[in-house]
């Protein structure tokens, strides 16, 4: 069994364990080499961006197999990606227009995560090491413009300084400051945030100065920072500013450094020990101008000339570099100013070969580098302190912002296509839809108060005429000559029950119909008792007998008696038919009707139950209540009659039982027609006489109406038909 | 656990009286009919008296909430109120009887009921006449019809009967037709009295919320 | 004793077809009248509307308590619809036993959806205690405007001619049922759906209110065609002189 050292603290751990058992340091990095031990395979855009070359990148530890992502070449592929290879086959997708979305992105449409991955890789130098792209040429102007707008303004009073002296000192500077970045330059420079000139205005750039905080523009033209700093500079020594542009941006970057910056100056002393000639750095300067020059935009290639310094003359190169430089580059002339500045400048340490080997582009890689040293320095664990030890904890663990993808989707025309039907359907849900309600049509009310005069006309019309002109019917019905028989049959003092069970509403039609019928009850002499099982029914009796019945003198609880109301309906008469004493012991007025001070009251001496009766009169509206009276109380009646006098509309259910045999109902008064009949028969004079008229009048007006009416509405109905089908068509 | 009990409890008293009430009714034992007429129907009536107590307290409460919270239409709410404290003072103060309660009867209540009934004819009318535009069918058409024919054979009519009219087709009409289909639909409404009966008997519809 | 041996009869059908019934799908004959109230429902429900439920004035130990309790079959389903709404189902009675019963029924609603704290009292209302105090009363919710859907299942008189009326008159849906003969004639002529017969009596075989429901229709469908068959062999009879 093997085990493996401890990188952090040295100790020995078992082979299988992913983190140190001592100090929880991970063994195992987590970078995925190919199973086959081959270089891990890195995009070809990646790899090689425009003739660029490469360092491929070389794992130098073993990963463990379950981090390996399976390359398209093994066995094993997946069955969901297999899956989507055959549904892209099928939907039209084939890789030759991925292939083809790769060539336009290599040509310069890159996506923003490689511009990233490819800034990152560039600043580590792993894996491009060589040249400066235009973005990063611009990067590198911006900040180094801003590290001078940030030195002049840390520069304050003394700008005697000379010259001579500090040309000597500036490359080294420079190179220092390039490399000291502080974090939220970077951060800036990796947001390629660009304002425009018209949007940095004086405020901004004054702001700016004073250190308020605000974010500056690196983009900015020179005639602009070269503005701002004047301002501050003016105001303090107006005098000593009487050199030129140029000489006072060098003296710019000639001044005291503030602290930090000075101890970075030293710190890259030590390391640094090459200076980096000034040619160099004026070969980037100007290439840096022409980038920051509106309107010059300069094809990649000649960016490229142009950062190549002047130094690189094939001349001063071995035969063998000069060829090889000679193949991939082509050199600008410098110019001779430019050419004398370098001679003076220059400190000629290094042998011209050697100078020639390090190309400018380099320094931004040497820069790098620097500042990875300065990262390098570990923080934690027995090491703490050294730099240059390579990390137990590699970057690929380290917590990281996800990149950010284009949202730029590569798909197939078919895809495109449903995705359009799908946005159709989408659209169309999202459509309100009328919603199909019941048709319901509204009256008109102005015919609905039409009808009412007319029919009210007609009522009142034979009223207020005085006029009885229609003749009572001569012939009775049936009904009403076996219920007037039966009442003529009547002894004196005989015992009758008369229900009251209508509403008061239909009091109107029932009043007439019953006045008669129980006119010649009272005639016969016959002691009445009242009962009702609608609670209205007790107020109405006694209110019919007040109205029809005065003539007759009774006397309430000597003649008649009110028993008042039964409760519960059927069941309260079906208890009442059995039970009438227990039912109803007393009268409305709350005297003892079956036996107290007074005695049993008249009517209902010597009745024990209900068939002790000699007769059951019905007055009622509804088939329901004559239904119950039929049901619960006419078993029990025996050989007591039973008459009902009901409503037109409740003739067509309870004739059936009047003309059953043998019949349940022995007499039958059906509404004003059987009242006007009864009188009729009876030669008296009531109500059914005074309405008579009103009603034959009114009757026959709302039939012409239902017909005149119904035809207009039926031709209505057809024409609105025929319209709709005409319509539909 | 009071609800978990009172399912199970109301639906067993209320299968076990309607058990007693059919069984009665078949077979008429002294045991059986005794519990009937002692205590059964007696809380039948009891239980409907009270219930129309309490549908008088229900309404009182449902239209004094109305106007205590301003509602729409309060205004007949508090009219309601009202003349429901003011019967009821003189109907249990005074008595039936007593003058003042039969003039309430006599002059509010019945001229109310009888003028709806009134409007009730005009809307019928109206209702008819809109009934063949509303829905213009073939038995639409035969019950408008039919209508006609029985409210002008019916009525007394200036020029006497009508010969054809008023003594073949109106009673064929009102005795053969309507009898012979009231009697068909009464069947049916039979059949349905007696379903819904067993399905209550059986516990199957609970209309009392257990 | 035939009338006990009919009620055994049916009652026997009656389990019979309910066992029968859980395997065999119903199949039922189309009636507009139930299919409009459950899309009419269904809208006012989406609609933030109200369904107003109209009980009737039947007792509950009379003849017409079957209408009533139909009715309340009826208000049981369309209450566990719409007790979750933002207006749940207004139920009107003209009588005070059913009124109780009609508060039992809706606090069950309220209650299987968990939401017995959201039931109100005067949602199950008696507007009147005779026919025609009843019928105005109830003209009020009909006539509101948050209703949308007007159902009137259980007993009536000719007062239900007022309701009918005023639902015609409003813009609402109407759907009505009754045992009444009376009822029926007056509804068809005032309300938009009526229900005729024994379709009011199939109300919860149609709006699924369970498995007995479906079976008492198929045993009345029985006892229909059987009585059918007596009417006809009693009049040939009859005819004959064997009667």
């Amino acid at each position: 069994m093997s085990e493996v050292r401890c990188p952090m603290c040295g100790k020995t751990n078992p082979e299988e364990l992913e983190n140190c058992q001592f100090c929880q340091a991970r063994l195992k990095p987590l970078i995925a080499p190919s199973p086959d031990d081959k270089p891990r395979r890195i995009p070809e855009d990646v790899e090689k961006p425009e003739g660029r070359e490469s360092v491929e990148f070389e794992p130098d530890t073993e990963i463990p197999e379950s981090v390996i992502p399976p390359s398209e070449e093994d066995e094993g592929v997946p069955e969901w990606l297999a899956s989507i290879r055959t549904r892209a086959a099928e939907e039209g997708f084939t890789f030759e227009e991925e292939e083809r979305a790769e060539a336009q992105f290599e040509e310069g449409e890159e996506p923003e995560w490689l511009t990233r991955l490819r800034t990152k890789q560039g600043a580590e130098g792993e894996v491009l090491v060589e040249g400066i792209q235009p973005e990063e040429e611009e990067q590198e102007a911006g900040y180094l413009e801003r590290i001078r707008v940030l030195r002049g303004t840390e520069i304050s009073e003394s700008i005697e300084v000379q010259l001579e002296e500090e040309k000597e000192v500036e490359p080294e500077e420079e190179s220092s400051v390039e490399s000291e970045i502080p974090e939220w330059i970077a951060e800036d420079v990796d947001q390629e945030a660009v304002v425009s000139e018209e949007a940095v205005g004086e405020d901004y750039g004054v702001k700016w100065l004073r250190g308020t905080g605000e974010r500056a523009d690196y983009q900015i033209s020179e005639e602009v920072v070269e503005e701002e700093l004047s301002a501050p500079l003016e105001g303090t020594t107006t005098e000593e500013i009487a050199v030129s542009l140029e000489a006072e941006e060098e003296i710019v970057e000639q001044r005291e450094l503030p602290e930090w910056l000075a101890d970075f100056e030293e710190e890259v002393i030590l390391y640094e020990e090459e200076e980096i000639p000034e040619g160099e750095v004026d070969s980037v300067r100007e290439a840096q101008e022409a980038l920051e020059t509106p309107g010059t935009v300069r094809e990649p290639e000649e960016a490229k000339q142009a950062q190549i310094p002047s130094k690189f003359s094939f001349e001063e190169l071995p035969d063998w570099l000069g060829e090889s430089l000679e193949e991939d580059v082509q050199i600008k002339e410098p110019a001779e100013e430019q050419l004398a500045e370098e001679e003076e400048l220059l400190p000629a340490d290094l042998p011209t070969w050697l100078k020639a080997m390090r190309p400018v582009d380099s320094i931004s890689a040497t820069i790098s580098d620097i500042a990875r040293v300065d990262e390098d320095v570990l923080t934690v664990g027995p090491l703490a302190g050294l730099r240059g030890v390579i990390p137990a904890e590699i970057e690929v663990s380290k917590p990281q912002a996800p990149p950010a993808y284009p949202l730029k989707l590569r798909v197939s025309e078919k895809q495109q296509e449903q995705a359009v039907l799908f946005e159709q359907m989408i659209v169309a849900e999202e459509e309100p839809k009328p919603i199909l309600k019941p048709k319901v049509g509204r009256p008109s009310p102005i015919w609905r108060w039409l009808l009412t005069l007319l029919l009210i006309a007609a009522v009142l019309w034979p009223i207020i005429s005085d006029r009885q002109n229609i003749s009572l019917p001569t012939l009775p019905p049936a009904g009403v000559l076996a219920a007037s028989e039966l009442i003529s049959s009547l002894e004196m003092n005989a015992k009758v029950l008369i229900g009251f069970d209508y509403q008061p509403g239909l009091s109107g039609e029932l009043d007439a119909a019953a006045q008669s019928a129980v006119e010649h009850v009272l005639m016969r002499g016959a002691l009445v008792t009242l009962v009702s099982t609608q609670p209205t029914g007790p107020a109405l009796a006694v209110r019919f007998f007040q109205d029809t019945q005065a003539e007759y003198n009774y006397t309430w609880g000597q003649r008649v008696v009110n028993l008042g109301y039964i409760p519960g309906g059927p069941v309260g008469l079906y208890n009442f038919a059995r039970l009438p004493q227990r039912a109803k012991p007393y009268t409305v007025e709350g005297y003892s009707a079956w036996g107290g001070e007074a005695g049993v009251l008249a009517p209902l001496q010597g009745i024990q139950q209900l068939s002790d009766f000699d007769m059951v009169m019905v007055i009622t509206e509804e088939v329901d209540v004559a239904r119950s009276w039929i049901e619960q109380v006419q078993p029990v009646l025996a050989s007591t009659p039973l008459i009902m006098v009901v409503s037109a509309q409740a003739e067509p259910l309870i004739r059936p039982y009047f003309e059953a045999t043998p019949n349940q109902v022995q007499g039958l008064v059906v509404g004003l027609a059987g009242g006007a009949a009864f009188q009729q028969l009876e030669e008296s004079t009531g109500l059914a006489r005074t309405y008579w008229d009103s009603l034959s009048t009114a009757s026959l007006l709302a039939a012409a109406l239902i017909l005149l009416g119904g035809l207009v509405s039926s031709s209505l109905a057809i024409f609105e038909r025929q319209n709709q089908e005409r319509r539909a068509v | 656990m009071r609800r978990v009990l009172k399912a199970p409890i109301s639906t067993a008293i209320a299968i076990a009286v309607g058990l007693v009430v059919l069984v009665g009714y078949f077979f008429p034992f002294p045991l059986l009919d005794g519990l009937l007429q002692v205590a059964l129907l007696p809380w039948a009536l009891i239980l409907a008296a009270v219930a129309l107590w309490i549908g008088v307290l229900n309404l009182l409460y449902v239209h004094w909430r109305k106007v205590r919270e301003r509602q729409k239409g309060s205004i007949y709410s508090g009219v309601l109120v009202l003349a429901l404290l003011l019967t009821t003072m003189i109907g249990v103060g005074l008595g039936l009887n007593n003058t003042w309660a039969g003039r309430l009867f006599t002059y509010v209540q019945i001229p109310i009921e009888m003028s709806l009934m009134a409007v009730l004819a005009v809307s019928l009318v109206y209702a008819c006449v809109r009934l063949l535009y509303r829905r213009f069918n073939l038995f639409t058409v035969v019950f408008a019809l039919t209508v006609f024919l029985v409210l002008l054979s019916s009525v007394p009519l200036p020029f006497g009967e009508l010969p054809f009219l008023s003594d073949t087709l109106r009673p064929w009409i009102a005795e053969v037709l309507t009898v012979g289909g009231a009697r068909g639909v009464l069947l049916g409404v039979a059949l349905g009295t007696v379903a819904t009966g067993l399905r209550i008997l059986t516990g199957s519809d609970r209309p009392y919320g257990g | 004793m035939w009338g006990l041996g009919f009620v055994f009869v049916f009652l026997v059908l009656l389990l019979l077809f309910a066992i029968l019934g859980k395997k065999k799908k119903a199949i039922f004959r189309e009636i507009p009248a139930f299919k409009q109230l459950i899309n009419a429902i269904g809208l006012a429900v989406e609609e933030g509307k109200q369904v107003h439920f109209s009980l009737g004035r039947g007792s509950v130990n009379g003849p017409e308590s079957t209408s009533s309790f139909i009715g309340l079959s009826v208000l049981e389903r369309i209450g566990n619809v719409t007790c979750t709404s933002d207006f749940p189902v207004v139920a009107t009675t003209g009588e005070g036993a059913l009124g109780i019963l009609t508060q039992d029924v809706l606090r069950a609603s309220f209650r299987g959806s968990k939401g017995e704290y959201r039931y109100d009292t005067t949602l199950a209302q008696i507007s009147g205690l005779t026919p025609f105090s009843y019928a105005v009363g109830t003209m009020r919710p009909v006539m509101d405007e948050r209703v949308s859907v007007n159902v009137l299942m259980g007993h009536y008189g000719s007062e239900v001619a007022f309701i009918g009326d005023a639902i015609g008159r409003g813009h609402s849906f109407g759907l009505a049922g009754s045992d009444s003969l009376v009822a029926q004639a007056l509804m068809y002529a005032t309300v938009q759906e009526t229900l005729i017969g024994e379709e009011y009596f199939a109300s919860g075989a149609y709006l699924g209110a369970g498995n007995m429901h479906l079976a008492s229709l198929r045993t009345q469908d029985v006892f229909r065609w059987m009585l059918v068959l007596i009417i006809l062999i009693g009049s040939a009879l009859k005819l004959m002189g064997v009667l």
